[in-house]
């Protein structure tokens, strides 16, 4: 009885948020590009609707069109949205400012961008209860210090005269959620809201979004790409794919039985523990070439390797300090194994890679490999070191050189280092490494440009192939890439590995990453290593502080076994 | 030589050189495929097109006016060898020599058949008037200018736009034939293929851009040999033959000094950036050192110890035209080493920002070295900089020339250029009525070159970059 009164009530409550058939479409001289096609969906008082997909889903232009923030190409063509019973899309763009702040608000991805840097942080704050309110100065200073304890900001009478910069990632997102409460919106639209920020802060913001909305009852719609911060807090779930929603349901059902085969490949291609030695999306494993001739020297070893760099003040730049990037790490990277290096950003991960390498030198320590003392030979040896040892690095939209062809990146490696003299038998070679990464054979003679994102890091990948590496530095180089591209590259790295024997350093922050992908992790945290050892064991069982913390803020998510008919 | 003695003054051979350079450029890219498409983009696109043969149409004038030689002397080969006279010639003022000798006693209106200023007349009966005195050129063939002006200029325009359509046929009729044998496809379809604008490159387009241009050409060339079509200047000196002159001043001053400016300015701006330390210090301590003397008395000061070395050495100057030349070049060469500062110091900014990119980390992580990385990473990425820099310093040192002629240490007062048309028309601007034709023909050419300038570089910089490139 009472179970049917509940479902009466939810019944008879006219939803927050309704859209129905919404179109958006892109107008760029005489093409036309519909991105979001024909979304509907309804977002009830007090509960949280996540919007999942992959980059160009249409996920962040429906929320765009909702509060009427589209950039000047784009337009809605049909379909109606309702706050409660306004129809937004026809109120005049007056009326709609009104909505924005009091009725709708919004948080976005990127907190460094999204604050004023030249103006206090508690004035942005004030900024809008002077607006929509009608506060007087004192009062709405008052109030911001209100919302900023609110946010769990701990010295909000300190914070609030602060300027953007002086703050972390964390402080302005939570300084970001409270402009966006300051009215008390009914719904809160959170576009990616901890994409850029590290996992254990992800964690915390996600905490305070979910107690507020307790606190403030109002509804969110939660656009992100992450299936994990999806489990954690949507209550409903709708999955986009090129501007369609294809699946739509409540939480339980969508992580235990998704019905659409697009949320199957979603998950399939989620790296986990339980896939490890299994291939994501490939069809097959490649057997491993088991390299015997490996002996001890094979393993490049770093001990103790430290990099500093000097803080300069003054007309003669007198060195006053130094920032200590990487402060004595020491690790192993065996022949044939992939070794991750975890850390949140600014822990000096990508400083330890450019160390090795020495693209940065560094202050001291020591990085032996075949014998040799790779952090003080000579140019003419380290040249020759440069062909065993190479790099990928995290964006590939700024990796390659725009002006240059595909063929000519590839090559430019091989030329420098004389690894194959004649043109003929280079530019063969060129066309061999396309077809190892899967690319068609014509792409050396298109720009990167050309290119999608994972497409141009299997490009990287050729060009880092091209002189015959034994060990690879692989910095961050699926951060940048949907799960899907990210499934086929790790797939491809494990294909090369297999094959080549090669040894990959796998700098990343993706737990789930090195979970189903490294043999080694170590874990560093403010330019040391807390911890490192075999991932079973560092991961199931972490013994430093800092490595249980982080696991612990890691979103739990197993993904669903599908059973084949 | 059928005219003359061939002169080669300095900046001439300068100009041949750069044709030159960018005829070879041209050839090699054509080889290139991957550099040949985007000029084929720059082609095929409208703006693109028009802007090439407007700027064309400038540069053929430029270059005919720099082809200079001594004029043979009439009746000189009596003893057998062949006198030359001392003044220098173009082949430009050849084909225009009409308007160049047409020259009156004073100011005349466009179009005008009479003097502008009254003037005493002595009838044949011995009295005196003041009358607007006939021209002795202008309007000339006319018996009774008042009743007959009206219909002898449409009717000239008449048979300007006759010629120009029949020249035009011919042309176009020739480019269809050249057309269809390349495309191996019959005449008429290739002509309906264009009149349907449904070409690849837009030919429709570069049809109605010739047809305008031959009209504005030949219709020109009809009026100008019966009337002053921008009037005369104060010496009764023909405007639209010193507007056309001006052409190659304005070309070469945009130009070589931009050229001269480019090394500078490249090379120090990457050199600062990509090794910092002493280097960038050495360099930016130049630049604001050159940056905080002003630019003015640096030219006036360079100027005038050029007229006192060339009054010291007379004998090396025959002529008045090589004085002036002298002068241009070195005005050119003051004006790049003035003005390679703002250039450079984005470069300098803009290589601090590459060099810390991936892709130049890659290289040198390949040990690619600083040469091959400066030549092949960073330059060629901040080629779009350079070339709209150019473009809006040649409009800036167009007008930077009229500026200095102004206080007269611009080019030479007896060289035709915009900028001493626009001084001498300081003083005509102040009378009553007002003589506004030489400042408004050269405004008019001046507009028209750095507008089509800008167009072109739009173009070119869109197709250059691959990023926005289509494909």
């Amino acid at each position: 009885m009472t179970e049917n009164i509940s479902t009466l009530g939810k019944q008879i409550t006219s939803p927050l948020l309704r859209i129905e058939n919404l179109t958006t479409v892109f107008e760029t001289g005489s093409r036309k590009v519909t991105v979001v096609d024909g979304v509907s969906f309804e977002v009830n008082e007090g509960e949280t609707f996540a919007l999942v997909g992959e980059s160009g889903s249409g996920k962040s232009i429906t929320a765009l069109s909702t509060i009427r923030l589209l950039p000047e190409a784009a337009r809605v063509t049909t379909g109606s949205i309702y706050l409660g019973n306004q129809d937004l899309l026809s109120l005049p763009e007056r009326d709609m400012r009104n909505i924005r702040g009091s009725g709708i608000s919004m948080i976005f991805q990127e907190p460094m961008t999204s604050l004023n840097p030249v103006t206090k942080v508690g004035k942005q704050i004030a900024e809008v209860l002077i607006r929509h309110k009608g506060m007087s100065k004192l009062q709405a200073r008052q109030r911001a210090l209100d919302l900023l304890d609110a946010v769990n900001i701990k010295n909000p009478a300190h914070t609030i005269d602060t300027y953007a910069h002086e703050l972390s990632g964390g402080m302005k997102q939570r300084v970001m959620i409270a402009i966006a409460l300051a009215c008390e919106p009914k719904l809160l639209i959170a576009d990616e809201p901890t994409t850029a920020l590290d996992v254990t802060i992800q964690a915390r913001v996600l905490d305070l979004i979910n107690e507020l909305q307790q606190k403030f009852k109002m509804a969110i719609l939660f656009i992100t790409h992450d299936l994990g911060v999806v489990k954690q807090v949507a209550d409903h779930v709708a999955v986009m794919k090129q501007g369609r929603i294809v699946e739509q349901s409540t939480n339980e059902v969508f992580f235990s039985n998704p019905q659409h085969d697009y949320s199957w490949e979603l998950f399939a291609a989620l790296p986990a523990m339980e896939k490890r030695g299994k291939p994501l999306l490939a069809a097959s494993v490649v057997e491993k070439v088991v390299d015997q001739k490996n002996t001890d020297k094979d393993t490049l070893r770093v001990k103790d390797l430290k990099v500093h760099f000097p803080i300069k003040k003054g007309i003669l730049k007198r060195t006053v300090g130094h920032v200590k990037a990487v402060d004595g790490v020491s690790l192993e990277i065996p022949p044939g194994k992939t070794v991750a290096l975890v850390g949140e950003s600014g822990s000096g991960k990508t400083t330890v890679g450019k160390g090795i390498l020495r693209l940065v030198q560094p202050t001291s320590g020591e990085v032996t490999y075949l014998d040799l003392p790779i952090h003080e030979i000579g140019k003419q040896d380290l040249l020759e070191q440069r062909t065993n040892l190479q790099i990928v690095f995290q964006d590939p939209y700024s990796s390659m050189n725009p002006r240059m062809l595909v063929g000519d990146i590839i090559e430019e490696g091989m030329k420098a280092l004389n690894v194959l003299k004649d043109t003929q038998a280079r530019k063969a070679r060129v066309l061999e490494l396309l077809e190892q990464v899967g690319l068609s054979k014509d792409a050396h003679l298109r720009y990167p440009h050309e290119f999608s994102g994972g497409q141009r890091q299997r490009i990287c990948i050729a060009r880092a192939l091209a002189v015959n590496p034994k060990i690879i530095i692989c910095d961050e180089p699926t951060s940048a890439l949907d799960v899907s591209v990210q499934a086929q590259i790790l797939d491809l790295l494990n294909e090369l590995q297999a094959r080549l024997g090669i040894s990959y350093l796998f700098i990343t922050h993706n737990m789930s990453v090195v979970a189903y992908f490294a043999d080694r992790v170590a874990v560093m945290y403010q330019g040391k290593i807390v911890e490192e050892g075999e991932v079973e064991q560092v991961l199931t069982d972490p013994q430093h502080e800092y490595t249980k913390k982080l696991l612990a803020a890691v979103p739990k998510l197993v993904p669903p076994e599908r059973i084949l008919a | 030589m059928m005219f003359g003695k061939p002169v080669f003054l300095i900046t001439d051979v300068l100009i041949f050189f750069l044709v030159f350079v960018i005829i070879l450029f041209f050839a090699y890219a054509m080889r290139k495929p991957h550099l040949r498409k985007p000029w084929r983009q720059v082609v095929r696109s409208k703006a693109g097109v028009i802007s090439i043969m407007v700027l064309m149409l400038y540069v053929c004038i430029g270059i005919l006016d720099s082809m200079h030689f001594n004029p043979k002397v009439e009746n000189s080969s009596k003893d057998g060898d062949i006198q030359y006279s001392g003044e220098i010639q173009s082949v430009f003022d050849l084909i225009v020599s009409d308007i160049r000798n047409s020259t009156e006693k004073t100011y005349s209106a466009p179009f005008a058949a009479y003097l502008f200023a009254k003037e005493t007349v002595q009838l044949e009966d011995g009295t005196k008037i003041r009358e607007h005195p006939r021209l002795t050129w202008g309007g000339a063939h006319l018996a009774n200018p008042e009743l007959e002006k009206g219909a002898d200029i449409l009717r000239l325009a008449i048979t300007g736009l006759v010629k120009a359509l029949v020249v035009w046929l011919v042309l176009m009729t020739l480019l269809c034939l050249l057309l269809s044998v390349r495309a191996k496809k019959s005449f008429f379809a290739v002509t309906k293929n264009i009149a349907k604008g449904a070409s690849d490159i837009p030919w429709r387009t570069i049809a109605v851009t010739l047809a305008v241009l031959l009209a504005v050409i030949l219709v020109g060339a009809e009026w100008a040999a019966k009337y002053h079509v921008l009037g005369t200047d104060k010496v009764g000196e023909d405007v639209l033959y010193q507007a056309l002159k001006s052409i190659r001043t304005g070309v070469v001053i945009g130009t070589l000094t931009t050229l001269l400016m480019l090394p500078f300015a490249i090379t120090l701006g990457i050199m600062a950036g990509y090794f910092r330390g002493w280097v960038d210090d050495v360099i930016q301590y130049l630049y604001t050192t050159l940056n905080s003397i002003p630019g003015v008395l640096l030219i006036a000061a360079a100027v005038l110890m050029l007229n006192v070395y060339m009054g010291k050495h007379a004998e090396d100057f025959a002529s008045l035209t090589e004085r002036a030349d002298m002068r241009l070049l070195f005005l050119c060469l003051i004006l790049g080493l003035t003005s390679w500062t703002g250039l450079c110091r984005l470069l300098r900014a803009e290589t601090l920002k590459l060099r810390e990119v991936d892709f130049v980390q890659a290289a040198s992580a390949f040990g690619v070295g600083p040469t091959q990385t400066i030549f092949r990473h960073i330059m060629p990425n901040m080629m779009h900089i350079v070339l709209i820099t150019i473009v809006l310093d040649f409009s800036g040192l167009v007008l930077a020339e009229a500026v200095l002629s102004y206080i007269n240490i611009g080019v030479d007062p007896t060289m035709n250029s915009w900028g001493n048309m626009i001084n001498s028309a300081r003083l005509e601007m102040a009378r009553e009525p007002v003589v506004w034709w030489s400042l408004a023909a050269s405004l008019f050419f001046m507009f028209t070159m750095v507008l089509f300038a800008n167009l072109f570089a739009d173009v070119v910089r869109d197709a250059l970059d691959p990023r926005i490139a289509k494909s």
